[in-house]
């Protein structure tokens, strides 16, 4: 049997009286980049500092290749972390802070030294070896935090929000940097951000977390193209809404009566007649027609109400049945000759409508 | 491993020297000034009760070379010494529990030490007299319980009873540059030592000692400069064999047989020997701590 890299099992975590974590069972392969994504609040750190072992779970348990660690002292997990600011030791230089953890461990100086080097390139830090830590800049400093971290051959890398600090810019020069780096070592990292680009660009798996649960588990395109939940859709990229009750069923999909009309959509698991629910539609899968068109089984007619120019694409907002505003966003050249006031057509391909339970 | 550069010294700065001009305006006349006009008076002589102006080192000469002076000099170090070994270590402990086990409380002891201070000093000598006295508190209950017969003289008019109420003292002073330090050292530092193998030994000595190093200094320097320095402590709880550089010191410009060159040397002596000590003993800690 191979074992998971992590595996968390009916882990809870109740702080007094407040839930911070409910029931989360999940698994990370080995050289696995896995993003924990949520809100704040959402317990998304929780989860991780149980892993690294500064905080124990009430209920359940953590295992790491297989043995069980959920009450071994973080001191002696084979976890390293790499902190949201970097906490970097001011009082050591750039080299002593990275080979830090394999000073405590006694490994022979050359050993460090040679592994410090090694770790400094990988980052491309060579020549600030001798800096203080005072003396770096966000982006630098986050890079020796991480060599750090590596340096002490962690079997699970564990990231806390690392790059929220930095600007927008350096930001996603540094995940793709993160990513690379973990790639060339087929190291096992778990990724906490609140950042859904950051999870979509890094990771292999995204767990999608809300209110101490993990709602979706799965790839990036996963989650964002065949979103599990209300929830998931609203929060991981922009989404619209349509909401209604199934009118109908048949073997070839399903009736909705929604605030827009009636619509189709292909069937899902466990509809009944009656029960509420969504469709979901991203903005960017929806076709702008021209004119007032008909009401049809994927195609519904509106108004354009506000235009937003953004560079790249434009944002219309369009108000379908009356009060409804569904988004639509589509390159510019699409866009020409289109106004406020237009009659237009919205419609959309089979697969890129989600339906999606209400709770 | 490598050569770290301290950065406490390291950067200075830009703007000159023009902003530091009022403190060291300050500095000069009311440190600089005094300090100053007692090193010309220890270089005079005395007749009688009249100052005669000279440039000897005879004063310092006497003190270096009589037997008593030395002892009491010795002792007045021994003194400091043991009690600064055992107000630092407290009040690190002290400060760490505020800090990281009491978090947002911990404010609440700080203000708890800091009215402990309202309480003056002389009365908390003499607290420490009912505590320690031959019928004071801990001899009465010792006899209580039954632990003793006669009530144990060394508690009272000892260096024992002087070591303890400068403690007692200097407990406070301590602890309050600790703990300023021990906010500036994030919960994050501690977590990410750990994160790399730290036990609670290494933390210390690699971590959190270091970080708060300017506190521990200073903590040092009030609890053995204040210890050094102290004359009242020993007067009051202090026996016979108790009487401290501080107390020679003080004789020498009050009372009859005054000599305020002789004093003045005696104090430039102790400020000399207590600044050597403290050079020395940072180092050693510094040096301890090092990696």
């Amino acid at each position: 049997m191979t074992s998971h890299a992590v595996e968390v099992v009916g882990l809870s975590k109740r702080f007094g009286s407040m839930t911070a974590l409910e029931q989360i069972d999940f698994k990370i392969a080995d050289g696995e980049f896995v993003s924990l994504l949520g809100a704040s609040g959402c317990g998304k750190s929780t989860l991780l500092r149980i892993i690294s072992g500064f905080d124990r779970p009430s209920r359940g348990q953590v295992l790491i290749y297989g043995e069980d660690l959920t009450n071994r002292l973080p001191e002696r997990r084979p976890t390293n972390m790499v902190f949201q600011r970097g906490a970097l030791f001011p009082h050591m230089s750039v080299r002593e802070n990275v080979g830090y953890g394999l000073r405590l461990r006694g490994v022979q100086r050359a050993q460090i030294n040679a592994r410090v080097d090694e770790m400094l390139a990988l980052v491309r830090l060579e020549a600030l070896g001798d800096r203080d830590p005072a003396q770096l800049s966000g982006g630098q400093a986050q890079r020796v935090a991480l060599a750090r971290a590596l340096a002490a051959e962690p079997r699970v890398l564990l990231l806390d929000e690392p790059l929220s600090a930095l600007d927008l810019k350096l930001r996603q020069q540094m995940q793709l940097e993160l990513r690379a780096i973990q790639k060339r070592l087929g190291a096992t990292f778990v990724f906490v951000t609140h950042d859904q680009t950051e999870a979509l660009v890094m990771s292999d798996r995204i767990a999608i977390m809300n209110a101490g649960r993990i709602e979706q588990y799965g790839t990036p395109r996963d989650i964002y193209r065949r979103p599990s939940s209300i929830f998931v859709s609203d929060f991981v990229g922009a989404t619209n809404l349509l909401r209604g009750h199934v009118s109908g069923l048949s073997a070839d999909g399903v009736t909705l009566d929604t605030e827009v009309g009636t619509l189709h959509a292909a069937i899902g698991p466990g509809l009944q007649l009656g029960q509420r629910v969504a469709l979901s539609i991203r903005p960017e899968a929806i076709r702008v027609g021209r004119g007032a068109g008909a009401s049809a089984d994927r195609q519904i007619a509106g108004a354009i109400a506000e235009i937003v120019y953004q560079g790249n694409s434009i944002r219309l907002r369009v108000v379908v049945a009356g009060s409804v505003s569904v988004w639509v966003e589509c390159r510019d050249e699409e866009a020409d000759g289109l106004g406020i006031g237009n009659d237009v057509t919205l419609s959309w391909a089979a697969g890129a409508a989600n339906l999606l339970r209400e709770s | 491993m490598s050569n770290s550069s301290n950065a406490m010294t390291d950067r200075a700065p830009g703007g000159g020297i023009a902003p530091l001009l009022p403190a060291g305006l300050f500095y000069f006349l009311f440190f600089g000034v005094p300090m100053l006009s007692l090193l010309v008076i220890s270089l005079w002589r005395a007749q009688g009760f009249v100052l005669i102006p000279d440039f000897t080192f005879a004063n310092y000469q006497k003190v270096i070379e009589s037997d008593l002076y030395r002892g009491v000099l010795l002792r007045t170090i021994g003194v400091g010494l043991g009690a600064a070994a055992i107000v630092v270590p407290v009040a690190f402990t002290l400060a760490y529990i505020m800090r990281f086990v009491f978090e947002r409380r911990g404010q609440l002891i700080l203000q708890l030490v800091m009215l402990s201070l309202f309480s003056g000093y002389l009365v908390r000598i003499y607290a420490w007299r009912t505590i320690l006295g031959k019928q004071g508190l801990l001899n009465s209950a010792l006899q209580w319980l039954g632990l003793i017969e006669e009530p144990l003289e060394f508690l009272i008019y000892s260096q024992f009873s002087v070591v303890v109420t400068l403690v007692g003292l200097l407990l406070p002073m301590a602890v309050l540059p600790l703990y300023s330090a021990m906010l500036n050292v994030p919960r994050d530092h501690i977590e990410a030592a750990r994160d790399l193998g730290a036990n609670r030994f290494h933390l210390l000595r690699t971590i959190l000692v270091p970080m708060v190093m300017p506190g521990v200094r200073t903590a040092f320097a009030f609890a053995f400069l204040l210890a050094a320095g102290d004359y009242v402590t020993p007067t009051l709880v202090g026996g016979t064999q108790s009487v401290m550089i501080g107390n020679m010191i003080a004789d020498q410009f009050r009372g009859t047989g005054t000599n305020w060159p002789l004093g003045a040397a005696m104090a430039f002596i102790v400020v000399g020997v207590s600044l050597l000590l403290y050079v020395a003993i940072t180092q050693v800690v510094r040096w301890v701590t090092r990696w």
